[in-house]
């Protein structure tokens, strides 16, 4: 009952014109980007998080989430025509999906997709909707000692998880924590690292520095390779209604890609493409008598991981707003954005700001109704959108970039940082370093600090209160196994293998 | 973000094969260089009492876990990661510099000559750089700030730098 009244609060929020203005925005700018060759969903949030910062909390923080979830229904419409996944997450799409589009039934695809994205949403939603408010009272039992190892986890896992090489990875979260050690301290007020410069003083802002190494370093990429984006030949609505068959084989996938993707969203590490790979084993697991068609065209090869990766970005949403902790780049940005509002995440976020969180997940659903509603019938324009000529929009991402950032702060400074990330991001991700864990460093490496800190005053210094309390001592077992825990796998693999004839 | 393999490319691109475990060992070096400098500022910040509370704690241990793995990673040798690309030469390689150089006339220009006039001429210099006819280019840089005023100065109400001589000339009339 109480939830109901929670949400009934939402849908007021949600449904204030500036909100559902927001949320179609949102959605548009991500169906966008997904369909955008290049341009990620997480260089699209960096752009568009200084124009948020001139809105209310949860206004900004709708756009962005619009930008997040549309960005995973954009993705799927070039995996399945071009074979060109938008989104890390339609990689897995392009497999199945494509090969299922050269056997002329691409409409079907597209619309067996844009269901299935909407059924995940919606399933992702309302588990959102239960889970965020219970793991917030399970973290109001939180201390400063749990809240330092679940940063710790959240960057530990992502160092892991993520490339192919965790050393380069935990040293660019390194560089990320180190850069947020930068200006005032937010315990003592001491300043540090700032030479007595003001503008150093004044710290490294998450938008230049975000917006630096995924917008800027990318636009550098394109201008360099000048490929321009491939052609699409346009969909009929009247192509795009599966058969009986199609749609009895693509929905119980859908099905069980939503549970895989709401359930890996809400663990730590980068969930979008482990869901939908594991989608995918899933299905290729049980197929059956269809087993034979993957990698050929197989419905549930890309009926599965669509709806997986839609999940995710809503599910990896719930550690953020219970916990205030953020396990990837995209939720650590959004999480940001509310810093920069003056809104501390964090368990008490729930109770302090309902409106946003009630707000926030109110819009989810109508932002995944316009979303349905758009895509289907406008998928012709979509498609469409690669023909416009990419000068144009170099040039204009080049300019809404130093525009936007220059009127967050109103400093020149913040320019400079904007440009010099940009060359840093285009440089380091050119000789293979992953940037996500430096913009993952830059967020929780303040709330690391303050909770590591809070944690050894409470007990004198000593190290062994990560261990004496029941949740921080799991907690802290979950560290050491995300660090040695791929290793150990990877061992075991090897040992269990068996010896191919050469 | 995400790398994607783009099909159709209309234009062959020229570009040298370095090998990317050369970069990323140079690349690893500096960084650790940095983070010497880094962990040298750490050691001189107080460590609090009890230990470990003060303003220089954490940055100490970021400084030697950074100087740590920095030498590991600069030591060993790295694999070619999937993101890793080769760098490009010829007439394309030198519009990144061309770029650069634009955006940082860009900052300084802004406080002279404002957010209008210097936007628009970015805008056509960096169309033409990406490889727009000059009709085109000109529309842009014409249109695109006036799109500007419209969505910052009067949607969002945010007051946007017309800049020094731009302030200067309309005082003096």
């Amino acid at each position: 009952m109480e939830l109901l009244g929670n949400m009934l609060g939402g849908f007021a929020v949600a449904l204030q014109p500036i909100n559902i203005a927001a949320a179609l925005l949102g959605a548009l700018v991500g169906t966008a980007t997904g369909v955008l060759p290049g341009l990620g969903v997480l260089g699209a949030m960096a752009i568009l998080m200084p124009i948020t910062i001139h809105f209310s909390a949860v206004t900004g923080l709708i756009m962005l989430a619009g930008i997040y979830y549309g960005a995973m229904y954009g993705g799927s419409t070039t995996a399945i025509l071009l074979r060109i996944p938008g989104e890390s997450g339609s990689i897995v799409t392009t497999i199945d999906g494509y090969e299922f589009a050269r056997k002329g039934r691409a409409g079907s695809a597209l619309m067996i997709c844009a269901v299935g994205s909407f059924i995940a949403g919606t399933i992702s939603i309302v588990g959102l909707s239960f889970f965020t408010p219970l793991l917030a009272d399970v973290a109001l039992r939180f201390s400063s000692p749990e809240f330092c190892l679940l940063a710790l986890l959240g960057g530990l896992t992502l160092v892991r998880i993520t490339g192919n090489n965790p050393t380069q990875n935990m040293l660019m979260l390194l560089v990320g924590t180190a850069l947020a050690t930068i200006g005032v301290d937010a315990v003592s007020g001491d300043t540090r690292f700032t030479f007595n410069t003001g503008s150093l003083a004044l710290g490294f802002d998450l938008v230049p520095v975000a917006l630096g190494l995924y917008g800027l370093s990318e636009l550098f990429h394109v201008l360099a390779s000048n490929e321009g984006f491939p052609r699409a030949d346009t969909v009929r609505l009247r192509d795009m209604i599966p058969t009986r068959s199609e749609w009895s084989r693509a929905w119980p996938a859908i099905v069980r890609g939503s549970g895989i993707g709401f359930l890996i969203g809400l663990l730590p590490g980068p969930g979008s493409l482990t869901s939908t790979f594991a989608s995918y084993g899933l299905e290729k697991a049980i197929a059956g008598v269809h087993k034979h068609e993957f990698g050929k065209g197989a419905v549930e090869g890309f009926a599965g991981p669509e709806a997986a990766n839609n999940a995710v970005a809503t599910s990896a949403l719930v550690p953020v707003l219970s916990l205030g902790i953020p396990f990837t780049p995209n939720v650590a940005l959004m999480l940001g954005a509310l810093i920069v509002q003056g809104i501390q995440p964090g368990p008490l976020l729930l109770s302090q700001h309902p409106d946003v969180v009630w707000g926030l997940l109110a819009s989810m659903y109508i932002g995944n109704v316009a979303l349905l509603a758009l895509n289907l019938p406008l998928v012709g324009i979509w498609v469409r959108l690669l023909r416009v000529p990419q000068y144009s929009l170099i040039a204009v991402i080049f300019a809404i970039s130093f525009i936007g950032v220059y009127t967050v702060r109103n400093s020149y400074w913040d320019l400079c940082v904007l440009v010099g990330f940009g060359v840093l991001g285009s440089v380091l991700r050119q000789i293979g370093f992953d940037l996500a864990p430096m913009i993952l460093g830059l967020v929780i490496g303040p709330i690391f600090e303050k909770a590591l800190r809070e944690t050894l005053f409470l007990s004198g210094g000593e190290l062994s209160i990560f261990v004496a309390r029941p949740i921080s001592a799991v907690l802290a077992a979950l560290c050491v196994l995300a660090v040695v825990g791929p290793t150990i796998a990877a061992g075991f693999r090897r040992g269990v293998a068996v010896p191919q004839p050469s | 973000m995400n790398q994607v393999t783009v099909v159709g490319t209309e234009v062959p691109i020229a570009v040298h094969a370095s090998a990317p475990g050369k970069g990323a060992r140079l690349a690893s070096c500096i960084l650790t260089a940095a983070g010497l400098f880094y962990l040298y500022h750490a050691s001189r910040l107080p460590l609090g009492d009890p230990p470990g509370t003060g303003v220089g704690a954490i940055p100490l241990l970021i400084g030697i876990c950074w100087v740590a793995f920095g030498a590991y990673s600069a030591v060993r040798i790295p694999k070619a990661s999937p993101e890793s690309g080769s760098w490009r030469h010829g007439r394309e390689a030198l519009r990144v510099p061309a770029a650069l150089a634009l955006c940082m006339i860009f900052i300084v220009a802004l406080s002279f000559f404002g957010i209008f006039l210097t936007t628009g001429v970015f805008l056509l210099l960096m169309a033409r750089l990406a490889g727009s006819p000059w009709k085109s280019a000109v529309i842009l840089s014409i249109a695109t700030p006036a799109a500007f005023w419209l969505v910052f100065s009067w949607g969002l109400k945010v007051s946007l730098p017309y800049g020094s001589l731009v302030s200067a000339v309309l005082r003096s009339r």
